[in-house]
């Protein structure tokens, strides 16, 4: 199958689950359009349409990062989630929010993409370049339990229990409620940042045989460590300053996409972006039926999808020499 | 000059200032006991390393030039046969950034075209050497540096890898190649340079250079026969 019909193939998918979240919700929309069409736009315009986009790009964000992770540090098993971009970002957004007083979306995002951006250099400095799966993941392991307990810290600190309740909710990941304001910060970010990931495919493919053959190859390794690396916090720093921590996706997703591509990493990039925003924005709407009278936070929908996934890969992996 | 030359080089591992030089349509043999600093020359040659002293190829320094010239000139193939994706042997060979036609010549030369659709992790150590060899030659680069190109080879397969390249040498190219099979080195290069301690001890044709003054010194070996012991110490 060529790359160019994988995509097609893939983004009809997309455009499927994207119809479908649109339509589907609480409110009967097509019942509404019939009643009140002004209202049934209004709707689909200020509410489901946001969420929609915000729901692909933080998809697709995290689907191309955990591609592009995984073939720039050669590595199955590198993600935003695994190796603490996500916790960095978070705890970023949380502080910038929380503790530094500055308002707003925009301010979450830059502590995100700050917080993000710390975590994957502190990764690399921690690891090294072309650092083995066991120290790559042990690093990871170290920074997202920093994080985490950095994130426990601010918790205990927070200024009132509406911002405890605030800051956990949010945690969880959820596209709910989120408006034009998210989706004019949080979508550039996202777009920025992939669009540098993407400036670094070309050489993902030699570097499968290592950075000294990429090199001599032509391909410039230091230059697409840093996009990769800059662009993913970026881009994650982005998604999860308006959608939270949604783990898996970045994880999942480029392990499916891989065996169409033929498992060369640069080719998987833009298949994973886009399976990665069919898979949230399915998720999402997984979420919208109430379960207890309560709507499910996205992140907890991945998680569930995810975790058996992770475990597979790990017992499909045992035995494998690193 | 028209070969590769590097002088004054250089860097960590290696001591003193190294001189080297390959002449188009030779193959240079470069050997040595392991950690003489064979491979930090080969990847200083490779334009990989930064330091002092200048390489120059056809009289044009390295540091001049475009990366994608460098990489038009000069292929570098590393020791280790690690590829980290179970990426298809046809797609390896492509990352020399040639089309399909020449892939599949190339593979046909290094006999690999049974297996040019088969996944690199379900190949045998020797047959994807082998496949990573026809990577190198495929770009058809004027000069190449090889790290010990025939370990893990059996003896058949390295009297093939050494006949293709010299087939490359007598298109003009240059080799420059790491090896620990003297009798192999001795047999089919034009000359070797010997390496021990990180600098070159010998210089100049095979049999001059693997003479039994100069292997007791370096390997601690002498000539038993056809084969090797070790030399009284």
């Amino acid at each position: 199958m060529s790359l160019r019909r994988l995509c097609l193939i893939l983004g009809g998918v997309l455009a499927v689950v994207a119809a479908a979240s649109l339509l589907v919700g609480d409110v009967p929309i097509i019942d509404l359009f019939k009643r009140d069409p002004a209202l049934a736009h209004m709707l689909i315009v200020e509410l489901r349409l946001p969420r929609l986009v915000l729901a692909a790009a933080a998809g697709g964000a995290l689907g191309l990062c955990g591609a592009a992770l995984q073939g720039l540090l050669r590595n199955p098993l590198a993600s935003p989630d695994i190796l603490g971009t996500s916790a960095g970002a978070a705890l970023g957004a949380v502080v910038a929010a929380y503790f530094l007083r500055l308002s707003g979306t925009l301010a979450m995002a830059g502590g995100g993409i700050a917080g993000a951006l710390i975590a994957l250099v502190l990764l690399l400095a921690l690891a090294g370049r072309g650092a083995s799966s066991a120290t790559l993941i042990l690093a990871g392991v170290a920074i997202s339990a920093l994080g985490g307990a950095m994130m426990n810290l601010a918790l205990a600190l927070a200024p009132s229990p509406f911002a405890f309740y605030d800051i956990m909710f949010w945690l969880l990941g959820s596209f709910a409620d989120r408006n034009l304001g998210h989706l004019s910060v949080g979508l550039p970010a996202m777009l920025a940042g992939s669009l540098l990931v993407l400036s670094a495919a070309r050489g993902l493919d030699a570097l499968a045989l290592g950075e000294d053959v990429a090199a001599t190859l032509g391909h410039d390794v230091r230059a697409m460590h840093w996009r990769i690396v800059g662009g993913s916090a970026i881009a994650v720093g982005g998604a999860v300053a308006v959608a939270g921590i949604i783990g898996f996706v970045g994880l999942i997703v480029p392990h499916l996409v891989r065996p169409l591509v033929r498992n060369r990493p640069g080719p998987a990039l833009l298949p994973s972006a886009i399976a990665g925003a069919a898979l949230l924005v399915a998720a999402d709407i997984v979420t919208r039926f109430p379960l207890n009278g309560k709507t499910l936070p996205i992140g907890v929908v991945t998680a569930l999808l995810g975790a058996p996934f992770f475990l597979w890969l790990i017992l499909s992996r045992r035995g494998v020499p690193s | 000059m028209s070969g590769l030359v590097g002088s004054g080089i250089v860097r960590p591992f290696l001591s003193g200032a190294i001189n080297i030089a390959v002449a188009p349509g030779e193959i240079v043999g470069l050997i040595g006991p392991n950690g003489s600093g064979k491979t930090t020359l080969l990847r200083a040659l490779a334009g990989l390393t930064a330091g002092d002293g200048s390489i120059t190829v056809g009289g044009t320094a390295l540091d001049v030039m475009t990366s994608s010239e460098r990489a038009r000139r000069i292929a570098y193939m590393p020791a280790g046969r690690r590829v980290d994706w179970p990426m298809r042997a046809d797609d390896i060979v492509a990352l020399s950034g040639v089309d399909a036609d020449r892939v599949a010549e190339t593979l046909a030369r290094v006999g690999m075209s049974a297996f040019a659709e088969r996944r690199v992790d379900t190949l045998s150590t020797g047959e994807r050497a082998r496949v990573l060899l026809a990577r190198v030659l495929a770009g058809a680069a004027d000069w190449l540096l090889l790290d010990e190109p025939t370990a893990n080879l059996d003896p058949g397969h390295e009297l093939d890898v050494l006949a293709l390249l010299r087939a490359e040498a007598a298109w003009g190219a240059g080799v420059l190649a790491s090896f620990h099979n003297l009798t192999l080195a001795e047999a089919h290069c034009d000359r070797c340079v010997l390496m021990a301690g990180g600098r070159i001890v010998a210089d100049g044709p095979p049999g001059v250079v693997l003479a039994e003054a100069n292997l007791a010194e370096v390997y601690g070996i002498a000539r038993d026969g056809t084969g090797w012991r070790r030399s009284a110490s």
